[in-house]
């Protein structure tokens, strides 16, 4: 087997960050903190620059598709599914995302971990995670791509328990597992269904399959897309699955960046847009999942909007975001999804980041009633969160712009009550976020912190880097009219089989108006909140100590979903539970075992009892016994 | 002739240990699981897995009743032989070094071992039923004498709930046996070519053994022996009953039942699939709420198991490998995860999971490979779990969706109950231990490490196992066609 | 010493007469390979309890030797039944063996209880005999015959074109040897019986006596009354059944060890009664099979008994417990009888079982089988009851038990012959053929 340089750096890819994991895992505890920072970091920066080097190997022509099988792994209907990986330029934006920002978080966590316990595993975890999630990305089959799904899931449950003497971040980890664990079995059962009809889990047979097979909106595609769609939905926390990322935010807070809002809650979107032929062969789940982005991005948003821990906002901005891209891909605009994942992980990882500078100078405070005014005392994190915000506003040129705009798009040419929804969603999102700056930046200083916990530079260079791409991210991604759209033009051999945009393209007029309507409204809002949030604030603020009026009430208690989750899953599962153990097991079945023993036992003592020692009886018995015989006879002999 | 000396070797150093005392009988009854284990491997290494039957080997027992010594390994047999060679040093090595008794306990399980090999690897009815039988005496003095708690009700009502399922077992066994041609013969091809039997008898004869496999493996609702038992014997006998004796359910079915009764299976295929299923979401949800450490682990290995006896009626190839695959996966899952159970109670002379906690604080490395075997019982991929569970679902989807998905149901149960153990034992803070105890020393690790290195080995690369087994179930699946 | 000689030579002689067939006394009795082997294990069963007896009867105070004198009548007796070829024959023989047992009951003088088994086995002995002389004389009246052989002939020349008396006849023979092997409803006077008479007659009956009893049963069977009919056939898996379940119910409260192996024998009897109904071919085999089993595993369970009567006035289960510290060996060989008797493999009575139910189902009884089995069951309860005594708890008082070296020898000789019948059934086999 001769093995191009491409595919040699394609299988170390994932097994670098794996051995990063081995080293720190076995022997980090005997380690200096720089040692475990250095395996940790330089494991992925080798990482990210083998992928820089596939990208630029891709773009400059030398492979399209790079391949390397390593080994079979099991044998799956007639053929055999390899331990192989695969890049396309699908896989190869996923890896440069996954290995650039994940180096950055790496480096981050370098300072924002220092000084803690677990130091070592905090390491040896995220290179873990780093490792399942390029397995996901690069996988070139349904199973190994679950491999990757599911080793996410763990690391995320690793970290989100990471703190493991706190019972609470516990309940929350194993939350998140078992929710992810939900959605896996549709994952699991879309690939049954996927064999069965296909014969193979092997994306390039698969798809050909389903491609030439065609047929489209047939009940088996539309069970298949249904059953990943709601793995996926698991995954990237939209509805009726999302309640465990805010519990997420128990994690350290660089995990939150990057599993809950830069990698793994995208990966989601990557399935779809993996599974791109199958999906576009079911309109029926593009409604689905468009209406289900829709709903999520809304309802997170409204969410969003009262929270008072600084990361659980940022945690329902990332399941309204999360709505975005699936509202996206709901339109088959799986490059306009795919591009708000990146400028979204670079904002929201950077957001995140921010926050936990706030976090971290201000001693573990995450209670935004106990910040303000810090505007003065963190300048650099300040600014970094305007950045920040303003990216996600969709504030012109910065990357959130281009990437919503795009999203808003095409679902206006698609559907324009879905369009008004977002449209709503995105001016609540500026709300939302302009809140949160207000409430942690802006104004008088509410807390009691006098010293702040400095930052060092491994902290503030991710942020740097990480506020430059919010910014200028978005150049990836020209609107279409420019003819600029590189994103596009670099993801089409993947979407080359999408025919769903059969629908006329929207003039340019159109489109520019449409986007300068929204930056309009959006600006609005900017400036209503800017220009009264004193008021708006003690408003607030009076009102999050007291008593909230219902339509306010519902929303901050996040639409009571957990308390209805709890009341009519767990507990009743929970009373099952107990019901079969206590009534079912021990008192029925084991009862009605005991109770034949006790049945033999009572019988022998009745048996016993024949025998009175009575000789009369006896010989009476007896005889009768033999008259009985006699009748017997007689009576089977006719 | 190998797989005799695998039956003989610890049969007679079995029997002489019982009658000798000392200490000196632990090494020698390592000494004697590891040749086991030897041998096994030699026994796997020089297996063909196309041909076949192997190590045939077949002499006249009771030759005037048509009653042979035949022994022979397929690429099934095989498997578990090796799992029974392979967990066996591990357990003997995991018992204390204090046990009462040491003579009769060594010699009682080298006795064990011996059956279980005649049991998967008997060729001949009635040896098979001999060996069946034989397996259960030594559990259930090993259960008796070294157990904990209420064992003389509790091990009395495992006999002779065990034994009622055998001996119906053996009524039908006779029963078949007359059904052969003159002279009458026990042999498995004899058995497999009966076919003068109609629907409505391959009935009765189906629930004969059916109830023998049923209550051993257990399939729901023949299990309330089990709970019971597993929290009052000794972990070695837990290990020995959940690691490898409820295999012998399992692989009874795949042997005598399937091939034998292919128009029976055939049309009670559904009831045994459904009870099956069902006995798995039950002692799932069961399993959420237990506070015994080993109680919770009962009904998870009965959880377990229950998707092994639906991938196994399901009678679907993917099934069947399933069912092989996560024989073993299990097997050795399990023997982990009890073992690591009776580590933890006897640090902090508690089972209950409440007042546990803390042990990650107190020795990481313990906790790791405790993590490893949940993962393994959990079904994640890259585990054994996950390749047994994968087949065994695929299997029942192929059969019945519905029943596939109730059946993967437990694989979110599964998750919950098993983290729920892991966070309970290991996170949080100690409660019950003021001091930290190691509880991966020397000794724990050497059973700990192997098995979790097997855990994470077989799921990676499990391709050598499942062609082992392949050819044999492709057989068996020819059989049960009628 | 010299009887114990006297019988080996006997044994001596009824092996060496092995393969020659041969009729005496005009054809009253007749030596064969089935009344050779029997007679050979009556004569060992007899040789074991006069081996066992100078301890136990010395302790009493009794005549030993009258005693020895009657067993030897009763061996008599037996000899002669299990190798009749007249039924006049089969009654004389019963009637020897049963006056025998009748005092052999009562030969503790001085305890009422004995007294009582006595009187209780003679009064309802007397009555089930007249059933047999009945039930001869109706075969002879159809048949014209006393000889088995002319029997059977004519029996199965007639192939059911027979007068009803014969069958009235044939049930009532059943009868009266149901109540000689205490088969149910006819087993009233067998627990009492062997409970009230001394341990060493209690073993003697329920071995030699009732080995005799089905010896006489099947030969009967096997020579004059082939093929059975079909409803007898069904008559006698009642009576097995009714027999074997009676017995294990009734064995599993009782405290006293003695009564709980007096309803244990009466259970066996409801196993080997399987063999009747199903006479022919095989049944021979398997009736001298389990024959031997049963002796041995009583044996050894009687050795314990009488062992404990040295020792403790109590009968009482409880003083097995503990058993195993204090004497690993008796445990072992207790634990293989329990075993052998409760039918688990690899010890021989698991094979007499399977043997029997073989035999049975190959017959055409299964359902009958499947009661036998379930029966077994039950039977565990009480069997593994002693086997856990003896390995669990601390004994209440420590008896610091001599076994005598014949003792040892039986013992040692019945766990040889459990064991090594249980691995290798085959050894005996296709003997009686």
């Amino acid at each position: 087997m001769n093995l191009t340089f491409a595919q040699i750096a394609l299988a170390a890819l994932p097994f670098l960050p794996l051995a990063g994991f081995a080293v720190n895992g076995l022997w980090g505890r005997r380690f200096k903190e720089t040692t475990i920072g250095i395996v940790g970091c330089g494991s992925i920066l080798l990482s990210f620059l083998l992928s820089v080097f596939l990208f630029m190997a891709n773009l400059s022509g030398s492979f399209a598709t790079v391949q390397v099988r390593l080994f079979d792994w099991i044998p799956v209907a007639n053929g055999s599914i390899g331990f192989s990986l695969m890049a396309d330029p699908l896989s190869l934006i996923m890896l440069l995302v996954i290995t650039g920002v994940g180096l950055l978080i790496h480096l981050y966590s370098v300072g924002y971990m220092h000084g803690d316990a677990g130091f070592a595993r905090f390491f040896a975890y995220l290179n873990l995670f780093i490792f399942f999630m390029l397995l996901l990305v690069l996988a070139d089959n349904f199973l190994l791509l679950f491999a990757g799904w599911e080793g996410v899931g763990l690391c995320s449950f690793l970290l989100i328990g990471f703190w493991f003497t706190n019972e609470s971040y516990n309940a929350a980890a194993k939350k998140a597992f078992v929710m992810n664990r939900i959605g896996d079995l549709g994952f699991l059962l879309g690939m049954f269904l996927i064999v069965f009809t296909y014969g193979s889990l092997n994306f390039d047979q698969v798809f050909t399959a389903a491609a030439t097979a065609g047929g489209a909106n047939n009940a088996t595609i539309i069970a298949i897309t249904l059953l990943l769609f709601w793995g996926a939905c698991g995954k990237s926390a939209q509805i009726p699955l999302y309640t465990w990322l805010p519990d997420a935010m128990a994690g350290p807070t660089p995990v939150s960046a990057l599993i809950h809002a830069a990698t793994m809650v995208t990966a989601g979107i990557y399935l779809v847009a993996r599974c791109h032929v199958l999906f576009s062969l079911a309109p029926f789940t593009l409604s689905v999942v468009l209406a289900v982005g829709v709903a999520t991005a809304l309802l997170a948003a409204t969410i969003a909007l009262f929270q008072t821990d600084i990361k659980k906002v940022l945690a329902y901005s990332t399941v309204s975001q999360l709505g975005y891209m699936f509202a996206a891909l709901g339109t088959g605009a799986y490059v306009a999804g795919l591009f708000h994942v990146v400028t979204h992980a670079f904002f929201k990882a950077l957001l995140f980041l921010g926050a936990g500078a706030v976090i971290h100078a201000l001693h573990h405070e995450q209670d935004l009633r106990n910040m303000g005014g810090l505007r003065t005392e963190l300048p650099f994190v300040y600014r970094i969160f305007l950045v920040g915000t303003l990216a996600i506003s969709g504030i012109p040129v910065f990357s959130g712009f281009f990437s919503k705009d795009e999203i808003l798009m095409n679902v206006f040419q698609h559907h324009t009550v879905a369009w008004g929804l977002l449209f709503i969603g995105a001016l609540l999102t500026t709300f939302y976020m302009f809140r949160l700056l207000a409430l942690a930046f802006w104004g008088e200083k509410r807390g009691h912190h006098a010293n702040y916990v400095p930052m060092n530079t491994t902290m503030k260079l991710p942020l740097a880097v990480l506020a430059f791409l919010s910014f200028a991210g978005g150049f990836a991604g020209l609107p279409e009219f420019t003819g600029l759209n590189w994103l596009h033009h670099y993801l089409s051999p993947v979407f080359s089989d999408v025919t769903l945009h059969n629908e006329p393209h929207l003039s340019i007029g159109v489109e520019l108006g449409l986007m300068a309507f929204t930056v309009l409204a959006i600006a609005g809002v900017i400036w209503f909140y800017a220009s009264r949030f004193k008021h708006l604030q003690t408003r607030e603020l009076n009102q999050l100590n007291g008593e909230l009026p219902w339509y306010k009430k519902l929303p901050a208690n996040k639409y009571y979903v957990d308390e209805w989750y709890n009341r009519l899953l767990v507990q009743p599962i929970n009373r099952l539970s107990d019901f079969l153990y206590r009534v079912a097991d021990t008192l029925i079945i084991d009862g009605l075992v005991n109770r034949i023993g006790g049945m033999v036992l009572s019988a022998g003592n009745r048996a016993r009892k024949l025998q009175s020692g009575d000789i009369g009886i006896y010989l009476y018995v007896m005889l009768a016994g033999a008259s009985g015989l006699f009748l017997l006879y007689v009576l089977l002999g006719s | 002739m190998i797989v005799t000396i695998l039956i003989v070797l610890p049969l007679l150093f079995g029997l002489a240990a019982i009658f000798s005392n000392g200490r000196s009988v632990r090494n020698a009854a390592l000494a004697v699981s590891l040749a086991e284990f030897c041998l096994a491997l030699y026994a796997a290494y020089s297996f063909v897995p196309q041909a076949g039957m192997q190590q045939v080997l077949n002499l006249p027992w009771i030759p005037a009743l048509g009653i042979h010594y035949h022994v022979g390994v397929d690429g099934i047999g095989l498997l578990l032989i090796l799992l029974t060679a392979l967990l066996m040093p591990f357990i003997l090595y995991s018992t204390p070094d204090d046990i009462p008794k040491p003579g009769a306990y060594y010699g009682l399980m080298l006795v064990m071992q011996a059956a279980l090999i005649g049991v998967f690897s008997a060729l001949d009815g009635f040896l098979f039923y001999v060996f069946w039988e034989m397996a259960l005496i030594p559990i259930w003095f090993l259960c008796l004498l070294w157990g904990r708690g209420n064992t003389v009700a509790v091990t009395l009502k495992f006999f002779i709930y065990t034994l009622f399922g055998s001996l119906l077992m053996l009524v039908a066994l006779i029963y078949l046996y007359l059904q052969t041609p003159q002279p009458h013969s026990f042999s498995l091809e004899v058995l497999y070519a009966v076919s003068n039997l109609d629907a409505n008898v391959q009935g009765w004869l189906f629930w004969a053994f059916f109830l023998a496999f049923a209550i051993k493996i257990p399939i729901f609702p023949f299990h309330s022996w089990q709970p019971d038992t597993y929290v009052t014997a000794p972990t070695q006998g837990t290990m020995l009953l959940s690691g490898i004796m409820l295999k012998m359910g399992i692989y009874g079915a795949m042997r005598w039942l399937i091939p034998v009764l292919p128009m029976g299976v055939h049309n009670w295929m559904p009831v045994a699939v459904a009870l099956s299923v069902a006995g798995a979401v039950y002692a799932s949800v069961i399993a959420l709420q237990q506070n015994d450490l080993k109680r919770m682990l009962a009904y998870s290995s009965m959880a377990h198991v229950g998707i092994i006896g639906a991938g196994l009626f399901s009678l679907t190839a993917n099934g069947l490998t399933g069912v092989v695959f996560q024989m073993l996966a299990h097997g050795i899952n399990t023997v982990a995860l009890f073992y690591v159970a009776d580590i933890i109670e006897r640090r902090n002379n508690t089972r209950n999971l409440n007042l546990l906690g803390g042990i990650a604080l107190a020795d990481p490395r313990f906790s790791v490979l405790v993590f490893v075997c949940v993962l393994g019982a959990v079904a994640f991929p890259l585990t054994n779990g996950f390749i047994g569970e994968f087949y065994l679902l695929y299997g029942l989807f192929e059969y019945n969706l519905p029943m596939c998905i109730a059946g993967g149901l437990t694989v979110i149960l599964g998750a919950a109950y098993m983290l729920q153990f892991f966070q309970k034992t290991m996170f949080g803070n100690a409660i019950s231990t003021p001091h930290k105890p190691v509880y991966a020393g020397k000794s724990e690790l050497y059973v700990l490490v192997p098995l979790t290195a097997i855990i994470l080995l077989t799921g990676i690369y499990p391709k050598p196992l499942l062609n082992l087994a392949a050819p044999a179930i492709e057989q068996l699946l020819q059989l049960a066609q009628f | 010493m010299a009887l114990i000689a006297g019988l080996v030579l006997a044994f001596g002689i009824t092996l060496a007469d092995w393969g020659i067939r041969e009729s005496y006394f005009h054809n009253m009795i007749s030596s064969d390979s089935y009344s050779l082997s029997f007679s050979a294990l009556l004569i060992a069963c007899t040789g074991v309890s006069l081996l066992l007896s100078p301890m136990y009867y010395n302790r009493l105070n009794l005549p030993y030797m009258d005693i020895a004198a009657m067993k030897l009548f009763a061996l008599a007796g037996g000899i002669c039944i299990v190798s009749f070829v007249n039924l006049g024959l089969l009654f004389i023989g019963i009637e020897l063996l049963s006056i025998s047992s009748f005092v052999l009951a009562g030969s503790d003088k001085r305890n009422l209880l004995s007294n009582e088994a006595s009187l209780k086995y003679f009064i309802t002995g007397s009555v089930f005999s007249s059933f047999l002389l009945f039930g001869i004389a109706l075969v002879y009246a159809v048949t014209g015959s006393f000889d088995v052989t002319v029997i059977g002939a004519f029996y199965s020349q007639a192939g059911g074109n027979i007068n009803n008396l014969f069958y009235v006849g044939m049930l009532m023979i059943i009868i009266a040897l149901g109540f000689k092997v205490a088969a149910a409803p006819f087993h009233f006077w067998a627990p009492d019986v062997y409970d009230g008479s001394p341990a060493m007659v209690t073993l003697f009956l329920s071995t030699m006596g009732k080995i005799a009893a089905f010896g006489a049963f099947l030969r009967l069977f096997n020579q004059a009354f082939l093929p059975v009919p079909y409803h007898i056939g069904i008559l006698t898996c009642i009576m097995a059944v009714a027999t074997m379940f009676i017995g294990n119910l009734s064995a599993l409260w009782q405290d006293s060890y003695k009564r709980m192996l007096a309803y244990s024998a009466v259970a066996q009897t409801g196993y080997l009664l399987l063999v009747i109904p199903a006479s022919g071919s095989m049944s021979a085999d398997v009736l001298f099979y389990n024959g031997i089993t049963y002796i041995a595993a009583s044996v050894i369970a009687f050795s314990v008994l009488l062992l404990l009567n040295q020792y403790t006035e109590s009968e009482s289960r409880s003083q097995l417990i503990g058993l195993a510290k204090q004497n690993p060996f008796l445990a072992f060989a207790v634990t293989v009888a329990m075993l052998s008797l409760a039918g688990i493999p690899p010890t021989a009575g698991f094979f007499g079982k399977y043997y029997l139910f073989t035999l049975a189902a190959g017959a055409g009884y299964t359902p009958a089988v499947v009661f036998a089995v379930i029966s077994s069951l039950i039977s565990i309860f009480f069997y593994f009851d002693i086997i856990i005594k003896m390995y669990t708890g601390e004994a209440q008082e420590q008896l610091k038990m001599v076994i005598p070296p014949a003792y040892s020898f039986s013992i040692f000789v019945s766990l040889i012959v459990l064991i090594l019948l249980g691995v290798f059934p085959g050894i005996l086999t296709g003997l009686l053929q």
